[in-house]
């Protein structure tokens, strides 16, 4: 059983201007006594998400919209627990995958086989366990030979292919993508949309960030809308 | 347990993705270092007026734990900066991220043990049961080297200076370190030497394969200052974990 519960929660980080991520500037800081403390100290803190509450079943697909930089990525990462806020409750129930940032964790240098093993082995499965995950990859990818050349030789949308692929073919109880789609073609979508499916009617749960409507239709049954940190839910 | 397996088996990936459109692959490290050995022990050899065959062994053994070091000091103020796109999509711990960059030091410094190897066969130094000293002197280091990666690492995260500090600082760390020279036998007593941490870490490793008689003051330093690093690491992990993904 899947559960993703958020109960009040509120995340906000540190923005280090240049001028604060160096060492030189927090001696000054202690050295003048706070003359120019208020200059070298100077670290804005942004407020990505304002008490925000939600409870999340299995079966849920969200569709997580708002402007940019409204909190979506940054409730996301939330969500999978990279960002850990200091206000709040979060309970997260289910193995967790996500797919955030295209080419994250590919070596360029290495072929797409060797690079399903290190995305397998960063989700957390061990070596063998990768392994028997390849058969499922190659048909899904439609990469065919392209598997045995180095990533950097790849398209954007050939790299989506390989990222969606191992994140779903590990049945993750919890899958997150953030605006992944559209560097995909037409058939990689239907696919995807297939697969996607598949996965939430085995009683899991996903969550999408987009700008696009029609495609949070396509795969989503609840709708959530971000603005400036806050999270409301709209009626689908 | 399997995030350590992965994070090794990741790091040997780095490192074959590193030398991967050449031949002889990471083997040109130990090529590279053997013949700045011998060119260096060759020169500096006849200009210190040393018998070859006790100064070569020495300074091999030297160089090779230095590169160890200086390799290490140099990249873990970049080791959460480097992977920080992985921070920002996976979900690990830290340990992962320490382990992965760290390996990389120990595959380099696992190819250069075949030199000190090559070096002791070929200058026919003894082994005998004063050498198997050698292998808690070098653990010692291991696990010493680890923690000041884990912590340099979060402290280079948050303050990017450190990286070029280090770096700057490096040269003037090996002309204090007896790399080139042996501590006892400098013509003046330099003091400075012998609070200098890493003259032990050297030290610790050279005189048992030397065959000379083990010096128990370098196990007490290193004992004391790995003491020391895990309390600092934990401290620095439950204060600033956090913040890390927000830091890279």
């Amino acid at each position: 059983m899947a559960e993703l519960l958020f109960d009040r929660v509120t995340l906000s980080y540190p923005i280090y201007h240049t001028r604060s991520m160096s060492l030189r500037n927090q001696f000054v800081r202690i050295a003048t006594g706070g003359i120019i403390e208020k200059e070298a100290g100077h670290t804005t803190m942004v407020t990505a998400l304002n008490q925000v509450s939600f409870q999340l079943k299995d079966g849920d697909a969200v569709g997580l919209i708002g402007h940019n930089g409204a909190g979506k990525s940054s409730l996301l990462r939330t969500m999978a627990g990279i960002y850990q806020p200091e206000k709040g409750r979060i309970i997260r129930q289910g193995k967790i995958a996500t797919v955030f940032e295209i080419g994250a964790g590919l070596e360029p240098e290495l072929s797409g086989y060797e690079n399903i093993f290190n995305l397998g082995m960063m989700l957390g499965l061990s070596y063998q366990q990768t392994r028997e995950l390849i058969p499922d990859i190659e048909t899904f990818t439609e990469l065919g030979d392209f598997l045995q050349l180095p990533v950097r030789t790849y398209s954007s949308g050939m790299t989506m292919r390989l990222m969606f692929a191992v994140a779903t073919a590990i049945t993750p109880e919890i899958l997150l993508i953030d605006e992944m789609f559209a560097t995909g073609d037409a058939s990689f979508q239907e696919k995807s949309r297939l697969r996607i499916q598949k996965l939430i009617s085995a009683a899991k749960i996903f969550v999408l960030a987009s700008h696009d409507p029609e495609l949070i239709k396509k795969y989503c049954n609840r709708i959530f809308h971000l603005e400036h940190g806050y999270l409301t839910e709209i009626p689908c | 347990m399997k995030v350590f397996v992965n994070a090794i088996y990741l790091s040997w990936n780095d490192t074959r993705a590193r030398y991967k459109k050449s031949v002889l692959g990471p083997l040109w490290m130990t090529l590279g270092n053997l013949i700045g050995i011998v060119g260096l022990g060759w020169v500096w050899g006849h200009l210190l007026h040393e018998q070859l065959a006790s100064f070569i062994p020495s300074l091999t053994i030297g160089m090779v734990i230095w590169q160890f070091i200086s390799g290490t000091l140099n990249e873990a103020p970049t080791t959460f900066i480097r992977q920080a796109i992985i921070i920002r999509n996976v979900v690990m711990p830290v340990s992962f991220f320490v382990i992965r960059a760290f390996s990389r030091q120990l595959i380099n410094l696992a190819h250069n043990l075949l030199i000190i190897l090559g070096v002791m066969i070929y200058f026919g130094l003894p082994f005998n049961a004063n050498t198997l000293w050698v292998i808690p002197g070098l653990i010692l280091v291991i696990l010493n080297l680890f923690w000041i990666t884990w912590v340099l690492g979060f402290i280079g995260a948050r303050f990017r200076d450190i990286e070029y500090t280090i770096q700057a600082l490096l040269p003037l760390l090996f002309f204090i370190s007896p790399v080139i020279f042996r501590i006892d036998r400098l013509p003046i007593d330099i003091k400075i030497i012998n609070y200098n941490p890493f003259a032990h870490f050297i030290e610790i490793v050279r005189q048992p394969l030397l065959g000379t008689s083990v010096n128990f003051i370098h196990y007490q330093w290193l004992l004391i200052l790995l003491l020391f690093g895990v309390l600092t690491g934990i401290l620095i992990q439950k204060l600033y974990r956090r913040y890390l993904a927000f830091w890279v």
